[in-house]
């Protein structure tokens, strides 16, 4: 009975979602320095999966520009999760993003990603370089915000040379939280932040499965102010 | 229905009303929207028979007019083709019905506390008014009142029960609003039943809770006639008895009255007490008064205000054991607050508050038509000021005793230690 | 006949931080009826006594069920009937939290680790020590009387099919957030209801230290409930009762696990064992 019994039983998922803007203004440095930062994360990726045994990290990747589309269509294991560079292309359609964003926070019995029974907060890093040419992604994002999973998630924005302060109004409606909204100047910095986020909160996340969302967001997001502060100081203010 | 559309009636002297359609419907009669030289007006029209004595007294109403302009009143007599009724202002609006309110529905909601108890004050002095006309209102119920959430301007509807007091035209009310000798059959509604009613009113704008429905609730298996009999006529307990716990609100159940209750002032709670305790019997002396309820309902108003870090609205404590320290629903530190003393009053000057003409004129009854507003500056939003709203100009002293002249439509910067000379006769210190 | 199991275990990750079991179960039958009830009292750490919120929601579910003289309902409006048990169930609650906080105080020992912001929550509402979801079920004549708040769930099963029975079908509740019986709307959130027990073989109770593990419902059903149904069916109970120790103390998420389980012994107790090897 034993063996059948622990075939059923099915360790946490981690889901580390990126949101990558690559519409034609990425291009040039902006586009490579996030295809750089996340071969940075992957290379460190193995060893905080190494050294935890409650969750499994499952990582998403979703480039809009005319349109959004997964990279997988599921979540990939650390392993199996392989990088290839994106390409600079089209518009900026965060509305189709949201939208792609919404289905894959729902729970799988419901076609989405997520468990029907209990899991982690996820995490949600968005990275965009200007203004949506989508005109109604506010709608989109009002019935994103409605999804629980949304809600509990641990949200992070890059501000990619952003001097607008109708987009950075925009990313702070994204994360709830001027303080989660990051302005990046240099290509560099970019890249450090986004390690830092990622590498932060899946070791903080998956490491206290079982303390309540709240507070543990709090908790994640002071030890990455704390880790940019130390690691990211020159550069990008 | 009644009336058809763009059926053409008339009033008694011949005037022309066009049916335009159908505004609602309740169990008394039908309201129309119709037009009358060009103007549009709403027409009551009962279904049932009406007696003489109705008729009789509606047309006495109309002779008499309203007693307060927040009254939707009877204007015009009517009855053609044996159909009753009357033609009355229609509803701006801008007004929501007050069972909205007390429903939760996010568009009928108070924009704060301040506008809140400023209607329950227009609450207060409208029936004072109808009062000292020598009517009652008789059937005080949550679907008559209406108000709009953010000037808390009031209107009261249905008034074709008003009679002269101790008169009656054969209504009741609705038993949760109404006094527990008239629930009991014991004694038809008058001025001292409409007093009782208009507390369980105020009780409901200021606590969204309802005065007598507790624990006790779990003491009938279903609400039938008999346990509403028992709750509310033959043994009303309130709920927030001093000695008697057994009818306490149900934590968990009774979300908004425990809350909202945190933060009513001690002489709001005691005058409920008296009504709902004392009141129960002694109908003629511990009811709670208009002119009483207006005394401490505007020194509620007079010192609320609200938290910078989570925006609830909580009162300064004037009167409680000690002034609060923290915010009641966040427990951040209050803010730091001017405060206005003239008279008898101290006015907590946060920002939006108002002073009022009774505040500067002790025989003053006018509750309602504000002298001053604490505004902030458009360039610098934390620099406070008061703008006057006074016929007259102001001397204002500071605390070196230099003196600077006001116009009466003039902002004075906020500051501690200022002496405000209104007139000759009324002083102001902010402290 | 009607046979009922109820059990609950510690999990790793409190035997770990010497945190008590905060999860409670139980289970209680006379002539007139069966009722089982399992309780998680919450984790985080301004809920001190959620261990004690557990038990206390246990004992009012029991008291209140047990005040509940038919289900058969003579033309009185259903509605009120169900909400007159939730309001019960909920005043019971209150009164044992009540009556506990003043036999004993909360002191400032028990509270000076909390942060600033954790202390003020339990000044304002101190039921919120007392934090706990809640899950109970009972037989009563011919029908089966179900109530619920927060996570965890019930789970009926008829010839081999698992259904969830009255599921939360809120998307608020996700990742840890849960109703509770100390928040103060409580009574919005539990949900009562009452079935024909002609329309289950069976019915099982778990907190979320159970479920949670299995990450979705077919994975739940097939690889869970029926193999325990199978079990118990069968009479043995010790199995299911190890496989309850395992799971908390080993292979589940460390979180407290309870289980609690009523069948009916006339459905077909072949169906399960042909179940079992599927």
């Amino acid at each position: 009975m034993a063996d059948r019994e622990e075939n059923g039983i099915v360790r946490q998922e981690l889901n580390l979602i990126f949101i990558i803007d690559n519409s034609g203004s990425m291009s040039g440095e902006k586009l490579g320095a996030v295809n750089n930062a996340i071969r940075d994360v992957m290379s460190i990726m193995p060893e905080i999966q190494e050294d935890t045994s409650e969750a499994i990290i499952k990582i998403h990747a979703l480039k809009f520009s005319d349109h959004a589309s997964w990279v997988y269509n599921e979540g990939k294991t650390v392993s199996d999760f392989k990088w290839a560079d994106l390409a600079p292309e089209g518009e900026t359609n965060l509305s189709d993003a949201f939208d792609k964003l919404e289905k894959c926070l729902m729970k799988q019995a419901d076609g989405g990603q997520m468990p029907d029974f209990g899991g982690v907060a996820p995490i949600l890093i968005l990275m965009t370089d200007g203004l949506p040419t989508s005109p109604d992604w506010e709608a989109h994002l009002n019935a994103l915000k409605k999804r629980g999973w949304f809600k509990a998630a641990l949200r992070y924005a890059l501000a990619i040379f952003i001097k607008s302060d109708e987009a950075m109004n925009i990313l702070t409606s994204f994360t709830g939280n001027p303080e989660t909204v990051l302005q990046v100047y240099t290509a560099e910095a970019l890249r450090k932040i986004i390690r830092v986020i990622a590498v932060t909160a899946s070791k903080a996340k998956s490491s206290s499965t079982n303390t309540a969302v709240t507070d543990n967001n709090q908790a994640t997001q002071q030890q990455i102010a704390q880790k940019l502060d130390e690691e990211v100081q020159d550069g990008w203010n | 229905m009644k009336l058809k559309q763009n059926e053409v009636v008339a009033l008694e002297d011949g005037t022309k009303l066009v049916v335009e359609s159908l505004l609602g419907a309740g169990g008394q009669g039908e309201v129309y929207l119709v037009s009358m030289n060009g103007a549009k007006y709403a027409l009551k029209v009962y279904i049932n028979e009406v007696k003489p004595e109705f008729k009789k007294n509606l047309k006495s109403l109309i002779d008499r007019g309203s007693p307060a302009e927040t009254f939707l009143w009877p204007k015009r007599y009517f009855e053609y083709e044996g159909k009753v009724g009357y033609l009355m202002d229609l509803r701006p609006q801008n007004y929501v019905s007050f069972t909205k309110y007390v429903n939760g529905d996010e568009k009928a909601q108070f924009k704060n506390k301040f506008i809140m108890v400023k209607w329950c004050i227009s609450l207060c002095t409208s029936f004072k008014k109808l009062h000292e006309k020598g009517y009652s209102y008789q059937d005080l119920n949550d679907g008559g009142f209406f108000l709009d959430p953010n000037t808390g301007d009031l209107l009261i509807c249905d008034n074709d029960n008003v009679t002269a007091d101790k008169n009656n035209l054969g209504i009741q009310g609705i038993i949760k609003f109404m006094a527990p000798e008239v629930v009991r059959k014991e004694m038809n509604p008058d001025t001292h039943s409409d007093r009782f009613s208009l507390a369980v009113v105020l009780f409901m704008a200021l606590c969204k809770g309802r005065p007598f429905e507790g624990e006790k609730l779990k003491d009938y298996e279903i609400m039938d006639e008999q346990a509403i009999f028992e709750m509310y006529g033959k043994n009303p307990v309130f709920v927030y008895h001093k000695t008697d716990r057994s009818n306490r609100p149900i934590r968990g159940y009774h979300t908004a009255l425990i809350k909202k209750w945190l933060s009513i002032p001690i002489y709001i709670k005691e005058a409920f007490h008296r009504t709902f305790v004392d009141g129960l019997t002694d109908r003629e002396n511990a009811r709670t008064t208009e002119i009483e309820w207006n005394k401490f309902l505007c020194k509620y108003r007079d010192e609320v205000m609200s938290c910078p870090y989570c925006q609830s609205d909580y009162i300064y404590g004037f009167e409680e054991k000690q002034p609060n320290k923290i915010c009641p629903y966040c427990g951040k530190p209050t803010k730091d607050v001017c405060v206005l003393h003239v008279g008898r009053h101290r006015i907590v000057l946060d920002l939006g508050k108002e002073i009022f003409r009774h505040h500067l004129d002790k025989y003053s009854d006018d509750y309602c038509t504000p002298v001053g507003r604490v505004i902030s500056n458009k360039n610098n939003p934390s620099l406070w000021g008061l703008r006057l709203a006074l016929p007259q100009e102001v001397v204002v002293r500071d605390v070196t005793g230099k003196e600077k002249i006001f116009a009466g439509n003039g902002v004075i910067l906020l500051a501690r230690n200022l002496t405000i000379q209104f007139n000759n006769t009324t002083q102001g210190e902010i402290e | 006949m009607i046979e009922f199991f109820n059990k609950t275990n510690v999990g790793f990750s409190h035997l770990k931080t010497g945190k008590p079991c905060q999860d409670f179960s139980v289970s209680y039958h006379d002539e007139t009826r069966t009722i089982v009830a399992v309780c998680d009292g919450h984790g985080s750490d301004v809920y001190i006594r959620s261990d004690r919120g557990s038990k206390f929601a246990c004992q009012a579910i029991i008291d209140a069920f047990k005040s509940v003289r038919s289900l058969v309902l003579y033309g009185k409006p259903k509605e009120q009937v169900l909400n007159k048990i939730k309001m019960d169930i909920l005043c019971r609650w209150n009164a044992l939290v009540e009556q506990d906080l003043e036999q004993n105080h909360i002191g400032k020992k028990e509270i000076e680790m909390l942060s600033e912001r954790d202390q003020f929550r339990l000044k304002n509402n101190p039921a919120k020590a007392y934090g706990t979801t809640l899950n109970g079920a009972m037989i009563l004549g011919k029908y089966l009387l179900c109530v619920s708040l927060g996570d965890g769930g019930i789970f009926g099963v008829k010839k081999g099919v698992v259904t969830p029975i009255l599921e939360e079908t809120s998307d608020e509740t996700v990742a840890n957030y849960t109703y509770s019986m100390c928040s103060e709307d409580a009574y919005y959130h539990i949900h009562v209801d009452f079935y024909n027990i002609r329309d289950y073989d069976g019915v099982f109770l778990c907190t979320d230290g159970i479920i949670n593990p299995y990450q979705n419902l077919p994975n739940f059903a097939k690889s869970f409930i029926l193999p325990v149904y199978t079990e118990l069916a069968n009479g043995k109970r010790e199995n299911v009762n190890d496989w309850i120790v395992r799971l908390g103390e080993k292979t589940g998420y460390g979180d407290d696990v309870s289980l609690a389980v009523m069948f009916r012994t006339e459905a077909n107790r072949r169906l399960y064992q042909e179940a079992r090897y599927q």
